[in-house]
Protein backbone atom coordinates (compact mmCIF):
# COMPACT_ATOMS: atom_id res chain seq x y z
CA UNK A 1 0.00 0.00 0.00
CA UNK A 2 1.42 3.32 -1.05
CA UNK A 3 1.58 5.98 1.61
CA UNK A 4 -0.14 9.13 0.27
CA UNK A 5 1.78 11.34 2.70
CA UNK A 6 4.87 10.79 0.53
CA UNK A 7 3.58 13.27 -2.08
CA UNK A 8 6.05 16.16 -2.32
CA UNK A 9 8.70 14.26 -0.37
CA UNK A 10 12.22 13.45 -1.48
CA UNK A 11 12.65 9.67 -1.27
CA UNK A 12 16.23 9.38 -2.44
CA UNK A 13 19.05 10.78 -4.48
CA UNK A 14 20.73 9.58 -7.66
CA UNK A 15 24.22 10.52 -8.83
CA UNK A 16 25.86 9.06 -11.90
CA UNK A 17 28.76 9.86 -14.16
CA UNK A 18 28.01 9.57 -17.88
CA UNK A 19 30.65 7.38 -19.50
CA UNK A 20 31.15 6.71 -23.20
CA UNK A 21 31.40 2.97 -22.50
CA UNK A 22 28.05 2.89 -20.71
CA UNK A 23 26.47 4.89 -23.54
CA UNK A 24 27.91 2.40 -26.05
CA UNK A 25 26.43 -0.50 -24.07
CA UNK A 26 23.03 1.20 -23.79
CA UNK A 27 22.81 2.10 -27.49
CA UNK A 28 23.70 -1.50 -28.41
CA UNK A 29 20.83 -2.64 -26.19
CA UNK A 30 18.37 -0.40 -28.06
CA UNK A 31 19.88 -1.42 -31.45
CA UNK A 32 21.02 2.10 -32.28
CA UNK A 33 24.39 1.94 -34.02
CA UNK A 34 24.46 5.62 -34.98
CA UNK A 35 28.15 6.69 -35.11
CA UNK A 36 27.09 9.67 -33.00
CA UNK A 37 27.22 7.36 -29.98
CA UNK A 38 30.53 5.68 -30.95
CA UNK A 39 32.74 8.18 -32.73
CA UNK A 40 33.77 11.50 -31.10
CA UNK A 41 34.20 13.02 -34.59
CA UNK A 42 30.65 12.13 -35.59
CA UNK A 43 29.50 13.64 -32.29
CA UNK A 44 31.51 16.81 -33.00
CA UNK A 45 29.85 17.08 -36.45
CA UNK A 46 26.53 17.42 -34.61
CA UNK A 47 27.98 20.04 -32.29
CA UNK A 48 28.66 17.85 -29.24
CA UNK A 49 31.84 18.28 -27.21
CA UNK A 50 31.77 14.56 -26.30
CA UNK A 51 29.75 11.41 -27.05
CA UNK A 52 26.11 12.31 -26.33
CA UNK A 53 23.59 10.17 -24.46
CA UNK A 54 20.49 8.89 -26.32
CA UNK A 55 17.07 10.26 -25.28
CA UNK A 56 16.13 7.63 -22.69
CA UNK A 57 19.61 7.13 -21.24
CA UNK A 58 19.02 8.83 -17.90
CA UNK A 59 16.90 5.82 -16.85
CA UNK A 60 20.24 4.01 -16.43
CA UNK A 61 20.66 6.13 -13.29
CA UNK A 62 18.63 3.30 -11.71
CA UNK A 63 22.01 1.62 -11.39
CA UNK A 64 23.26 4.32 -9.04
CA UNK A 65 20.91 4.88 -6.11
CA UNK A 66 22.28 6.33 -2.92
CA UNK A 67 23.03 3.78 -0.21
CA UNK A 68 19.90 4.41 1.82
CA UNK A 69 17.75 3.95 -1.27
CA UNK A 70 19.59 0.78 -2.26
CA UNK A 71 19.11 -0.75 1.20
CA UNK A 72 15.37 -0.09 0.99
CA UNK A 73 15.02 -1.84 -2.37
CA UNK A 74 15.23 1.17 -4.68
CA UNK A 75 12.40 3.51 -5.62
CA UNK A 76 9.72 0.80 -5.67
CA UNK A 77 10.81 -0.46 -2.27
CA UNK A 78 10.77 2.97 -0.65
CA UNK A 79 7.32 3.65 -2.08
CA UNK A 80 6.05 0.34 -0.71
CA UNK A 81 4.97 -0.92 -4.12
CA UNK A 82 4.36 -4.64 -4.59
CA UNK A 83 6.65 -5.66 -7.49
CA UNK A 84 4.44 -8.41 -9.05
CA UNK A 85 1.63 -5.85 -9.33
CA UNK A 86 3.69 -3.01 -10.82
CA UNK A 87 3.58 -1.94 -14.46
CA UNK A 88 5.32 0.91 -16.23
CA UNK A 89 2.81 3.64 -17.05
CA UNK A 90 4.48 6.69 -18.50
CA UNK A 91 7.90 8.23 -18.71
CA UNK A 92 8.98 11.65 -19.95
CA UNK A 93 12.16 13.61 -20.39
CA UNK A 94 12.49 17.37 -20.79
CA UNK A 95 15.90 18.28 -22.19
CA UNK A 96 17.43 21.52 -20.98
CA UNK A 97 20.42 20.40 -23.04
CA UNK A 98 21.64 17.04 -24.37
CA UNK A 99 23.62 15.14 -21.72
CA UNK A 100 27.12 14.07 -22.85
CA UNK A 101 29.92 11.81 -21.63
CA UNK A 102 31.79 13.56 -18.84
CA UNK A 103 28.65 14.96 -17.25
CA UNK A 104 28.08 13.96 -13.65
CA UNK A 105 24.33 14.12 -13.23
CA UNK A 106 22.59 14.12 -9.91
CA UNK A 107 19.20 14.85 -8.52
CA UNK A 108 16.68 14.20 -5.78
CA UNK A 109 13.85 11.77 -6.47
CA UNK A 110 10.68 13.62 -5.54
CA UNK A 111 7.21 12.09 -5.38
CA UNK A 112 5.20 14.36 -7.68
CA UNK A 113 1.77 12.70 -7.45
CA UNK A 114 -0.14 9.68 -6.16
CA UNK A 115 -3.52 9.02 -7.80
CA UNK A 116 -5.99 6.18 -7.45
CA UNK A 117 -8.40 5.12 -10.19
CA UNK A 118 -10.75 2.17 -10.62
CA UNK A 119 -9.17 -0.58 -12.75
CA UNK A 120 -10.81 -1.94 -15.91
CA UNK A 121 -11.03 -5.41 -14.34
CA UNK A 122 -12.21 -4.09 -10.99
CA UNK A 123 -10.13 -3.17 -7.99
CA UNK A 124 -8.08 -0.05 -7.60
CA UNK A 125 -5.09 1.09 -9.59
CA UNK A 126 -2.53 3.37 -7.96
CA UNK A 127 -0.50 5.74 -10.13
CA UNK A 128 2.72 7.01 -8.57
CA UNK A 129 4.68 9.74 -10.34
CA UNK A 130 8.24 10.62 -9.39
CA UNK A 131 10.33 13.44 -10.79
CA UNK A 132 14.07 13.99 -10.90
CA UNK A 133 15.71 17.20 -12.10
CA UNK A 134 19.21 16.10 -13.08
CA UNK A 135 21.79 18.86 -12.73
CA UNK A 136 25.41 18.90 -13.88
CA UNK A 137 28.65 19.76 -12.04
CA UNK A 138 27.83 23.47 -12.43
CA UNK A 139 24.41 22.96 -10.88
CA UNK A 140 22.68 23.67 -14.20
CA UNK A 141 19.61 21.57 -15.07
CA UNK A 142 20.21 19.05 -17.88
CA UNK A 143 17.22 16.70 -17.96
CA UNK A 144 13.96 16.60 -16.02
CA UNK A 145 12.75 13.00 -15.89
CA UNK A 146 9.25 12.00 -14.82
CA UNK A 147 8.13 8.43 -14.33
CA UNK A 148 4.68 7.06 -13.57
CA UNK A 149 4.31 3.48 -12.39
CA UNK A 150 1.01 1.72 -11.88
CA UNK A 151 0.28 -0.71 -9.06
CA UNK A 152 -2.61 -2.89 -10.21
CA UNK A 153 -5.15 -4.60 -7.95
CA UNK A 154 -3.82 -8.07 -8.80
CA UNK A 155 -0.59 -9.46 -10.24
CA UNK A 156 0.20 -8.39 -13.80
CA UNK A 157 -0.49 -11.87 -15.18
CA UNK A 158 -4.04 -12.24 -13.92
CA UNK B 1 29.29 -4.52 -38.23
CA UNK B 2 29.90 -7.61 -36.14
CA UNK B 3 26.98 -9.87 -35.34
CA UNK B 4 25.15 -8.75 -32.23
CA UNK B 5 22.87 -11.38 -30.68
CA UNK B 6 19.29 -10.23 -30.89
CA UNK B 7 20.04 -7.21 -33.07
CA UNK B 8 17.57 -6.44 -35.80
CA UNK B 9 18.66 -6.29 -39.40
CA UNK B 10 16.11 -3.51 -39.97
CA UNK B 11 18.67 -1.16 -38.45
CA UNK B 12 20.03 -0.61 -41.96
CA UNK B 13 17.16 1.83 -42.59
CA UNK B 14 18.01 5.39 -41.60
CA UNK B 15 15.45 8.19 -41.83
CA UNK B 16 16.57 11.44 -43.43
CA UNK B 17 16.45 14.43 -41.09
CA UNK B 18 13.18 16.37 -41.17
CA UNK B 19 13.85 19.88 -42.50
CA UNK B 20 11.95 23.07 -41.71
CA UNK B 21 10.55 23.08 -45.28
CA UNK B 22 9.09 19.57 -44.78
CA UNK B 23 7.83 20.26 -41.27
CA UNK B 24 4.10 20.71 -41.82
CA UNK B 25 1.18 19.30 -39.88
CA UNK B 26 0.51 15.74 -41.03
CA UNK B 27 4.05 15.10 -42.28
CA UNK B 28 4.97 11.50 -41.54
CA UNK B 29 8.21 9.76 -40.70
CA UNK B 30 9.51 6.65 -42.40
CA UNK B 31 8.28 3.43 -40.80
CA UNK B 32 10.84 1.57 -38.70
CA UNK B 33 10.54 -2.10 -37.82
CA UNK B 34 12.16 -3.74 -34.83
CA UNK B 35 12.24 -7.37 -33.88
CA UNK B 36 11.37 -10.12 -33.47
CA UNK B 37 12.13 -9.28 -29.84
CA UNK B 38 14.32 -11.93 -28.21
CA UNK B 39 15.00 -12.81 -24.60
CA UNK B 40 18.58 -11.76 -25.31
CA UNK B 41 17.32 -8.26 -26.21
CA UNK B 42 15.48 -8.13 -22.90
CA UNK B 43 18.43 -9.31 -20.81
CA UNK B 44 20.78 -6.95 -22.62
CA UNK B 45 18.49 -4.04 -21.82
CA UNK B 46 18.17 -5.12 -18.19
CA UNK B 47 21.95 -4.82 -17.87
CA UNK B 48 22.18 -1.57 -19.83
CA UNK B 49 19.22 0.19 -18.27
CA UNK B 50 19.23 -1.24 -14.75
CA UNK B 51 15.76 -2.82 -14.62
CA UNK B 52 16.10 -6.17 -12.87
CA UNK B 53 12.44 -6.86 -12.19
CA UNK B 54 12.47 -10.68 -12.56
CA UNK B 55 9.23 -10.57 -14.55
CA UNK B 56 11.42 -9.47 -17.49
CA UNK B 57 14.17 -12.10 -17.31
CA UNK B 58 13.10 -15.01 -15.08
CA UNK B 59 10.77 -17.32 -17.00
CA UNK B 60 9.87 -19.33 -13.90
CA UNK B 61 9.00 -16.19 -11.94
CA UNK B 62 6.83 -14.91 -14.81
CA UNK B 63 4.99 -18.22 -15.20
CA UNK B 64 4.35 -18.40 -11.47
CA UNK B 65 2.52 -15.09 -11.85
CA UNK B 66 0.33 -16.65 -14.52
CA UNK B 67 2.09 -15.00 -17.45
CA UNK B 68 2.81 -16.99 -20.64
CA UNK B 69 6.49 -15.94 -20.50
CA UNK B 70 8.73 -13.04 -19.60
CA UNK B 71 7.87 -9.76 -21.34
CA UNK B 72 9.98 -6.79 -22.40
CA UNK B 73 10.34 -3.61 -20.38
CA UNK B 74 8.30 -0.76 -21.79
CA UNK B 75 11.49 1.28 -21.75
CA UNK B 76 13.13 -1.16 -24.17
CA UNK B 77 10.37 -0.27 -26.64
CA UNK B 78 10.91 3.41 -25.83
CA UNK B 79 14.61 2.93 -26.56
CA UNK B 80 13.86 1.24 -29.90
CA UNK B 81 11.54 4.14 -30.75
CA UNK B 82 14.16 6.74 -29.78
CA UNK B 83 16.27 5.62 -32.76
CA UNK B 84 13.53 6.77 -35.13
CA UNK B 85 13.05 9.97 -33.10
CA UNK B 86 16.71 10.96 -33.25
CA UNK B 87 17.32 9.85 -36.86
CA UNK B 88 14.33 11.88 -38.02
CA UNK B 89 14.40 14.89 -35.68
CA UNK B 90 18.05 15.00 -34.58
CA UNK B 91 19.27 14.32 -31.05
CA UNK B 92 20.60 17.86 -30.65
CA UNK B 93 17.17 19.26 -31.57
CA UNK B 94 15.14 17.15 -29.15
CA UNK B 95 13.48 19.21 -26.43
CA UNK B 96 10.96 16.73 -24.98
CA UNK B 97 10.14 13.03 -25.29
CA UNK B 98 7.39 11.12 -23.51
CA UNK B 99 6.10 7.58 -23.76
CA UNK B 100 2.91 5.95 -22.53
CA UNK B 101 2.87 2.18 -22.31
CA UNK B 102 -0.35 0.56 -23.55
CA UNK B 103 0.27 -3.20 -23.66
CA UNK B 104 3.15 -5.54 -23.01
CA UNK B 105 5.73 -6.58 -25.62
CA UNK B 106 6.46 -10.31 -25.76
CA UNK B 107 9.37 -12.31 -27.14
CA UNK B 108 8.74 -12.84 -30.85
CA UNK B 109 6.86 -9.57 -31.33
CA UNK B 110 7.80 -7.36 -34.25
CA UNK B 111 7.25 -3.66 -33.60
CA UNK B 112 6.23 -1.12 -36.21
CA UNK B 113 7.05 2.51 -35.42
CA UNK B 114 6.09 5.76 -37.10
CA UNK B 115 5.55 9.44 -36.33
CA UNK B 116 3.26 12.23 -37.53
CA UNK B 117 3.81 15.97 -37.06
CA UNK B 118 0.87 17.32 -35.08
CA UNK B 119 1.89 20.97 -34.67
CA UNK B 120 4.43 23.46 -36.04
CA UNK B 121 5.10 26.62 -34.05
CA UNK B 122 7.66 29.12 -32.77
CA UNK B 123 8.83 28.91 -29.17
CA UNK B 124 11.92 30.16 -27.33
CA UNK B 125 13.12 31.69 -30.60
CA UNK B 126 12.99 28.33 -32.39
CA UNK B 127 10.82 26.73 -35.06
CA UNK B 128 9.47 23.66 -33.29
CA UNK B 129 7.38 20.60 -34.10
CA UNK B 130 5.31 18.38 -31.90
CA UNK B 131 5.24 14.82 -33.19
CA UNK B 132 3.03 11.92 -32.15
CA UNK B 133 4.62 8.51 -32.45
CA UNK B 134 2.87 5.15 -32.47
CA UNK B 135 4.42 1.78 -31.78
CA UNK B 136 2.25 -1.17 -32.75
CA UNK B 137 2.58 -4.86 -32.26
CA UNK B 138 2.57 -7.88 -34.56
CA UNK B 139 -1.24 -8.03 -34.27
CA UNK B 140 -1.60 -4.27 -34.92
CA UNK B 141 -2.38 -3.43 -31.30
CA UNK B 142 -0.99 -0.27 -29.71
CA UNK B 143 2.10 -0.89 -27.58
CA UNK B 144 3.38 2.63 -26.98
CA UNK B 145 2.06 6.08 -27.73
CA UNK B 146 4.75 8.72 -27.60
CA UNK B 147 5.21 12.45 -28.09
CA UNK B 148 8.27 14.44 -28.98
CA UNK B 149 9.02 18.13 -29.32
CA UNK B 150 12.00 19.18 -31.41
CA UNK B 151 13.52 22.20 -33.04
CA UNK B 152 13.61 21.99 -36.84
CA UNK B 153 16.49 23.43 -38.78
CA UNK B 154 16.74 24.54 -42.41
CA UNK B 155 19.83 22.36 -42.97
CA UNK B 156 21.84 24.22 -45.55
CA UNK B 157 24.29 21.39 -45.02
CA UNK B 158 23.02 17.89 -44.52
CA UNK B 159 24.59 16.26 -41.45
CA UNK B 160 26.44 13.02 -42.07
Amino acid sequence: MVDDSKVGQVIGHLCFALEAGKIHEFTAAIHDYNPLYRDPEAAADEGFAAIPAPPTFTVASNHFPDQALERQGGILGVLGLDLPRVLGGEQSWTYHRTPIAGDVLEGDIRVAAIERKPGRQGGEMTFVTTEIVFTDQQGEPVVTQRNTVIETASTVGT
Amino acid sequence: MSFVPGASMENEVVAARLTAAQAVEGATSPVYLEGPITRTDIVRYAGAGGDFNPVHHDEEFAKNLGLPSVFAMGLLGAGFLSRLVTDWLGLRNLRFFSVRFATQMWPGDVLQMSGTVSRVYEEAGERRVDVEFAVTNTDGGSVIKAKATAKVEPYAEVPA
